[in-house]
């Protein structure tokens, strides 16, 4: 309860701007014949998708709605829990991601220590970054056949670029008084690299491994609408396409979820950035 | 500048030999608008145990003359010899106490004293480098403040922990440029008090840089 109190003057203007948003939202929407239902009516079309996450269609659930003369329902739900879904779009970006951090770091620390390969990294790189993650896809799918090792390469170079470009800049704005330090001590390289470049740098690490992470989640739902099977985007896409009555309730829903892991993604990293770092401020 | 404008008082110490000898160095930078003579023929011989202050107005040199010492800029001209070896890059020997302090912000202030103790004398152990680095940060006063972070350290604190961290490897020659500028008045009193006292106690060979007639001749 203390908790809550001490936290109010931060917590009461979001829960007035979400209450006023829904509200709005609500009577704007109330009509019957609105192509985008109120919140009142998504609660009520999606119900299930709502309650259960994590839910699996298989024969034992059939006849358990078959039974509550729910079968219908029961046709026009997916396959998996709208949690399953998104853990499953998690996982390849998860997997694309760190990829791209361990690239993105190794080739940052060598583009910063090295003017030369800088200079010969730097152009590919900036030409590189400014093509949409999407027009990836066709280049991935002829190089690798495969949809799941391709959307994994979508993320992995939509994720890598500001990796790369933040952790090159944080190498080279090490600050002259430390390398001063560390000329005086004459620290070895491993010295150097352990005790002064990498914490030096980490900041400006976590900044562009915390906008990677968004990017990448930007990036899987737009590639899964293109890939189908399963996944939050491919979810948003075949429903929309089903035309079932309550497809844009589901849609919305789905949203709801994809924003909501979007912002915890970005908060985690913050949050790991904030306890590895630490800053002269 | 000539020797003249750069003047140097030196404090009360028995002068055995020439221990660090700057002889006729000079410090040309090149400039799109041609060379910039920044010093010229500076010849200055320091006693061991000797306390040297070097004072002029901003823009003078002083610095430049320190990092020549230091090693960290090589002179154009002449050269500079300390135990008769001649000075080439930074080394321990010369140990810099710098203006901003320069302490590393992620480690401790014992860190910051143990890691130079480290990179020096690398055969020491853990324990060894720590209770060397303690013993350092007693003789400035700061003792319960070994495991505050330099953020959470006053600037006089800060400065402090510099001066142990150059005092703990043993250098030959201490090097502080401007170490109290950015401190106020009273803070600065007292640490160039608490200098005197280590380097009458320690001996150490002093070079000290200063734009404040009043702390050269404290």
């Amino acid at each position: 309860m203390g908790l809550i109190q001490r936290n109010l003057p931060q917590i009461m203007p979001v829960v007035i701007s979400i209450t006023a948003f829904l509200l709005v939202w609500q009577v704007i929407c109330a009509s019957p014949v609105s192509p985008i239902p109120a919140p009142l009516r998504i609660v009520s079309d999606s119900q299930l998708l709502i309650t259960r996450p994590f839910f699996v269609k298989s024969d034992g659930v059939k006849a358990a709605f078959a039974q509550a003369g729910k079968s219908e329902i029961y046709d026009q739900m997916p396959n998996q829990g709208l949690g399953w879904q998104v853990l499953t779009s998690l996982r390849r970006v998860l997997t694309g991601y760190s990829f791209s951090a361990i690239a993105g770091v190794g080739i940052g620390l060598l583009m910063g220590s090295s003017l030369v390969v800088y200079r010969g990294l730097d152009p590919i790189i900036q030409v590189m970054r400014t093509v949409p993650p999407l027009a990836w896809l066709p280049i991935a799918l002829a190089g690798l056949k495969q949809a799941e090792p391709s959307t994994i390469f979508l993320i992995f170079i939509t994720a890598i670029w500001p990796i790369l470009i933040n952790t090159a800049v944080g190498v080279q704005q090490v600050p002259q008084d430390y390398r001063n330090v560390a000329r005086v001590l004459r620290l070895n390289r491993f010295e150097y690299f352990w005790t002064i470049l990498l914490p030096s740098a980490a900041p400006y690490i976590f900044t562009g491994l915390r906008i990677a992470v968004g990017l990448s989640w930007l990036a899987i739902v737009a590639a899964e609408m293109i890939q189908g099977g399963v996944g939050i985007g491919s979810f948003i896409w075949d429903t929309y396409n089903s035309a079932r009555e309550t497809g844009i309730s589901d849609i919305i829903v789905a949203l709801v979820y994809v924003g909501i892991v979007g912002l915890v993604l970005d908060k985690l990293v913050y949050l790991i950035g904030h306890f590895a770092v630490q800053s002269d401020k | 500048m000539s020797t003249a404008d750069l003047q140097a008082i030196e404090g009360r110490s028995p002068v055995i030999e020439p221990f660090l000898s700057l002889k006729q160095v000079g410090k040309v930078y090149e400039t799109p608008r041609g060379p910039f003579t920044v010093l010229e023929d500076i010849s200055l011989e320091v006693g061991e145990g000797e306390f040297v202050c070097i004072i002029g107005h901003s823009g003078c040199g002083k610095s430049t003359l320190l990092n020549m010492v230091a090693g960290f800029t090589k002179p154009t001209s002449g050269e500079i010899l300390l135990q008769s070896k001649k000075v080439t890059r930074p080394g321990p020997d010369r140990m810099v106490v710098f203006q901003n302090y320069s302490l590393l912000p992620w480690l401790t202030a014992l860190g910051n004293v143990a890691l130079a103790i480290r990179s020096v004398y690398p055969e020491l152990s853990r324990s060894e480098r720590h209770k060397i680095a303690m013993e350092h940060l007693e003789l400035v006063g700061l003792a319960d403040a070994a495991h505050k972070k330099p953020q959470r350290l006053s600037g006089g604190m800060r400065q402090r922990v510099s001066i142990a961290r150059a005092l703990s490897i043993r250098p030959q020659v201490l090097i502080l440029d401007e170490p109290f500028g950015a401190l106020d008045v009273l803070t600065r009193e007292e640490l160039q008090e608490e200098l005197l006292h280590i380097w009458r106690e320690h001996r150490v060979t002093v070079l000290m840089i200063t734009h404040e007639i009043d702390e050269a001749i404290f």
